[in-house]
């Protein structure tokens, strides 16, 4: 084929044929079915990206009253409560300002490479956010924890203790796991962009 | 149903094999080529109404596929609809299904963007339609094109 002109080597050759077969065979196939049809025309599958997208927002704003209390019952330090609610929210509201941003791109719709650009570009910013909102959150609840400490009595209750300082390590070790992972991911994104 | 579903239903239905083919080469079971295939017609249809002709629908097709197949992560969606397929391409065994096979192992090993052109050289379009789609010039695809052939050369030889 003129427009079509790559010097063939066996390899080549022998792809063509079998992508001849594989077409023959595929086209045998009905594929689309009319249940398909409909249920993408009600685009009833987006449910799922709400819950991804707001799902962690309704979670922690469902868990601020709780965190209040907690704060009030156990003497700790309200800002402690306020923080981690900002560290949740700031988040999601983040993303969704970048997923506007990103919008075209999202859409599909643009050249290949630009698209593919854009969205790790997205990936990529997403997971420095999350590595920051980590750090911040361990910072902050260190420091909540430290200000909090004198106020308890371990005569009081040291089962109590016990649970504070198991929780808080538990914490900290959960997101000491997200960071590693994240860093992870994103050093195969940066490999990925830079192949 | 309206007209606008007839005419979507209508495209989605000539061109289905090129979809599948682009998801099957970017899947690791059938599963996942069912998961990818709903989710291109999603984002098809999401773009379908404000669809100008600027270009063919064919290269439309071609980039929706090829960008959900690429940009998309790995999840499982709430409910994934079923194919009509009497085949299984990763595990058919008779003797098409083995070249099939063969081809897909070749191709699957190449990276994403590779993989993305030797499957439109394979559907014979033209270096222009490939840069068009990928947004490179007809220069650069040759130079791809030819990489690739020496990478497949080498995946030969190490076989």
């Amino acid at each position: 084929m003129e427009d079509n002109r790559l010097e063939m080597n066996c390899e080549l050759e022998e792809m063509r044929q079998q992508f001849a077969i594989m077409k023959e065979r595929f086209d045998r196939q009905e594929i689309v079915t009319d249940r398909l049809l409909r249920e993408t025309q009600k685009k009833r599958i987006n449910v799922f990206d709400w819950l991804n997208l707001y799902g962690p927002m309704a979670v922690i704003v469902m868990m601020t009253p709780l965190l209040f209390l907690c704060c009030q019952h156990y003497g700790l330090p309200v800002w402690v409560a306020v923080m981690a609610f900002l560290m949740g929210v700031l988040p999601v509201i983040w993303q969704y300002c970048e997923r506007l941003k990103y919008r075209e791109a999202f859409r599909f719709e643009g050249d290949v490479l630009q698209i593919a650009g854009c969205v790790r570009n997205f990936r990529r910013r997403s997971l420095k956010m999350t590595i920051v909102t980590g750090l911040v959150s361990v910072l902050v609840l260190s420091v909540g924890y430290a200000a909090w400490l004198p106020n308890v009595q371990l005569t009081d209750d040291p089962f109590r203790w016990i649970l504070f300082i198991l929780l808080f390590l538990g914490v900290i070790a959960a997101v000491v796991a997200v960071e590693i992972k994240s860093l992870r991911i994103l050093d195969s994104i940066v490999k990925d962009l830079e192949q | 149903m309206e007209e606008k579903e007839k005419e979507f239903a209508q495209i989605v239905r000539e061109h289905k094999r090129r979809i599948y083919t682009v998801c099957y080469m970017f899947s690791k079971d059938a599963d996942e080529v069912a998961d990818l295939f709903q989710e291109i017609l999603i984002n098809m249809w999401k773009g379908f109404s404000s669809f100008r002709s600027e270009s063919s629908i064919s290269t439309w097709i071609w980039r929706i596929s090829l960008n959900t197949c690429i940009n998309t992560g790995k999840r499982r969606k709430l409910e994934t609809i079923p194919l009509d397929v009497n085949i299984n391409p990763y595990e058919d065994v008779d003797e098409e299904g083995l070249q099939v096979r063969q081809l897909y192992d070749r191709i699957n090993r190449l990276g994403l963007i590779d993989r993305s052109i030797i499957l439109m050289w394979l559907e014979n379009l033209s270096y222009e339609e490939i840069g068009e789609i990928l947004g490179i010039s007809v220069k650069n695809v040759s130079v791809k094109l030819v990489r690739i052939r020496e990478k497949l050369r080498q995946m030969s030889k190490s076989n």
